[in-house]
């Protein structure tokens, strides 16, 4: 049923909350202007029904039960339907108006938009010069010139808006995002705004710029011609009209350079968290990998040590310690140049007594005539000795015997010893000046040397 | 001409194992270093001097340490190590609590105590700390032992809070190329 169609736009205007939705649906998945036939229907039969149930006394809402229902909507070809698909077409006028009453929830002009749009001046521009000036072809081109240009125009204001809105959006998500808060995450965020910026900021960029950087011309170049064209031809009206209406269109640069300077500085902050994000949680992967590669549950205690590849390929604190500290003795023996270098580890470790304490030795305390058995058993091994003809340290000897003889000898019984051979070599012992020191666990026993020799005879 | 008395402090700091950045923090403020500054007006005689002593003198313009030229083949030595494990950690600590960048390069904000105490509560900390040979749990005396006793990062008295120096943020720059190629999964 046809119906005026002022009063059908009227009605989509009033019910806008709902029919916003159907352009978001289209926004977001770019299908061109069609949506589902059954969210349409869920909307007049839930939404639109439901409102006229709770106001039945509304006409002008009742109205709209007949304006806007599915075949009205068809008839006047606000919709249009392709059987079987299950999709509605909506008609661009209105998807544009209900843009142009929310700015937001249009869409920003994309890089394919701009060239056509680019394209279009070129053909025209192509028509009017080849065309005899004040024939019907040069007529209706120059009509044409204009009327794109005015729809350019608005185009280009409406887009400018729209991204500025976009960019307010991005502030707000990254405000929140900040805050944590946010449902998106940094990844996400980021590939949106580098979208924004690469699909719509940019190519608007190109197409309002009169720097001569489009290969084919710039809309800016051809527009130029065209003036050119009209000053040759002594069209100086025509000339002067067309420079207004370029620089209407190309004075949108300076607002959309600033655009395109905010969406950058979203676009490099992201930029940055995005990167520095990406470096810590791996690099803290990286790290979990050693830890990992040690949790074998083999030798207790396994340790991280500083050549493990992971810090191999970092490089920022090399060589970074205490110089100092290098003049402590250490062991500094380079493995290739030194085949011996273990032998010359254990002798160091030699070096140094592996008991806990060394015990402090005492001297050997004066004769005791304590256990006179033992003084027997010490005598017997020295009466029974076989002197030989030249001692040159009788303490050591004695000393040296008694070991051999005695099973449990201590250094005490060597003060025995001495006692029982002493006096039987008095004739042939000499003393000397120098001294020697015998000792055990416990004692020590300090002496001067005395000599013994069968060719000393002491009168 | 060097400065005497400078050049005597710079020894000290240097063979200690400090690094000499361009700022510091005075009065909570970022200042430039007069340490730093006096090395790079007299460069050639710094590195001259260090060259005769045996070290390497590794500059650049925003930071100057040495390392011993003997062990050049051996350049990994534990406290690069363990500066590197803290580091980590702490960017790990910026990440899961949503933390940017800024967070420990800005006198303004920095690492609080609070933060320092999340880090240490975070699942692996003790045992990274353990098996690297830091005192399990200690990160706050592993951060001043290690990073602000080397001016890797500063530490605001005030405020008691850390951030980086230019070195510390070399090192997350020098991690980058490495770790953020690939894309997000």
């Amino acid at each position: 049923m046809k119906l005026n169609r002022d009063a059908i736009i009227s009605a989509i205007i009033a019910e806008k909350e709902s029919f916003l939705q159907f352009v978001d649906y289209i926004n977001q998945n770019n299908t061109g202007g069609e949506f589902p036939k059954k969210q349409y229907i869920f909307y007049y039969e839930n939404i639109l029904a439901k409102k006229v149930q709770y106001e039945p006394h509304n006409h002008i809402l009742q109205s709209y039960l007949k304006l806007l229902s599915l075949d009205s909507l068809k008839d006047n070809m606000i919709f249009n339907e392709f059987p079987k698909t299950g999709m509605l077409i909506f008609n661009k006028l209105i998807i544009e108006l209900l843009g142009f009453v929310d700015t937001k929830r249009n869409k920003q002009l994309f890089h394919a938009q701009f060239e056509m749009m680019r394209n279009n001046i070129i053909d025209y521009r192509k028509l009017i010069e080849t065309s005899p000036i004040g024939s019907t072809n040069y007529n209706e081109a120059l009509t044409g010139l204009i009327e794109k240009l005015g729809e350019i125009q608005c185009k280009v204001q409406e887009n400018d808006l729209v991204l500025k809105s976009r960019v307010e959006e991005f502030s707000v998500e990254y405000y929140r995002f900040e805050q944590n808060q946010g449902n998106i995450s940094l990844s996400d965020l980021y590939l949106q705004v580098e979208s924004l910026y690469e699909r719509n900021v940019h190519p608007f960029l190109q197409f309002t710029t009169t720097d001569k950087i489009v290969v084919g011309g710039t809309f800016s170049e051809h527009l130029d011609g065209l003036i050119y064209f009209f000053e040759k031809n002594d069209d100086a009206q025509q000339s002067i009209n067309l420079s207004y209406r370029k620089t209407g269109i190309t004075s949108f640069y300076k607002d959309v350079l600033q655009t395109a300077k905010r969406v950058k500085y979203y676009l490099d902050e992201l930029g940055k968290r995005k990167s520095h994000f990406l470096t810590n949680e791996r690099a803290y992967a990286g790290l979990i990998e050693i830890l990992e590669s040690k949790r074998h549950g083999g030798i207790k205690h396994v340790k991280i040590h500083a050549k493990e590849p992971f810090f191999e390929c970092i490089n920022t604190f090399d060589g970074l310690s205490s110089h100092k500290q290098k003049y402590k003795a250490r062991l500094t023996i380079a493995p290739k140049e030194n085949i011996g270098r273990f032998v010359y580890l254990i002798e160091k470790v030699r070096e140094k007594s592996l008991s806990a304490k060394e015990a402090k030795l005492v001297p050997l305390p004066p004769r005791q005539y304590t256990n006179l058995n033992r003084q027997v058993q010490v005598a017997k091994v020295m009466y029974g000795l076989k002197v030989p003809a030249h001692i040159e340290d009788m303490y050591q000897y004695i000393d040296q015997v008694l070991i051999e003889n005695l099973p449990d000898y201590l250094l005490h019984d060597i003060l025995y010893g001495i006692e029982a051979i002493f006096p039987r070599l008095r004739a042939e012992l000499k003393g000397t000046d120098q001294r020697g020191r015998i000792q055990d666990n416990k004692h020590y026993l300090d002496y001067s040397v005395v000599q013994y020799s069968k060719d000393i005879k002491h009168g | 001409m060097a400065n005497m008395l400078k050049s005597q402090k710079i020894f000290n700091q240097l063979m200690n194992g400090k690094v000499i950045n361009r700022q510091i923090i005075v009065n909570d403020c970022m200042v430039v270093n007069e340490d730093f500054l006096e090395i790079m007006k007299n460069i050639e005689e710094y590195r001259l001097q260090y060259q005769m002593c045996g070290f390497n003198f590794i500059e650049n313009e925003n930071y100057v340490y040495i390392i011993d030229k003997n062990r050049a083949d051996e350049p990994k030595t534990d406290v690069s190590m363990h500066a590197q494990i803290l580091l980590v950690m702490i960017g790990k600590f910026l990440n899961d609590n949503n933390y940017s960048f800024s967070k420990i390069t800005s006198i303004d904000a920095g690492l609080t105590l609070s933060d320092i105490e999340t880090i240490q509560a975070m699942s692996d900390t003790e045992e990274l700390m353990e098996r690297s040979g830091m005192k399990k749990d200690k990160v706050l005396d592993n951060i001043r032992n290690i990073l602000v006793d080397r001016n890797i990062m500063l530490e605001n008295i005030t405020s008691r809070t850390f951030i980086l120096s230019e070195i510390g943020i070399q090192f997350y720059e020098d991690l980058k190329p490495m770790y953020s190629q690939e894309e997000m999964k």
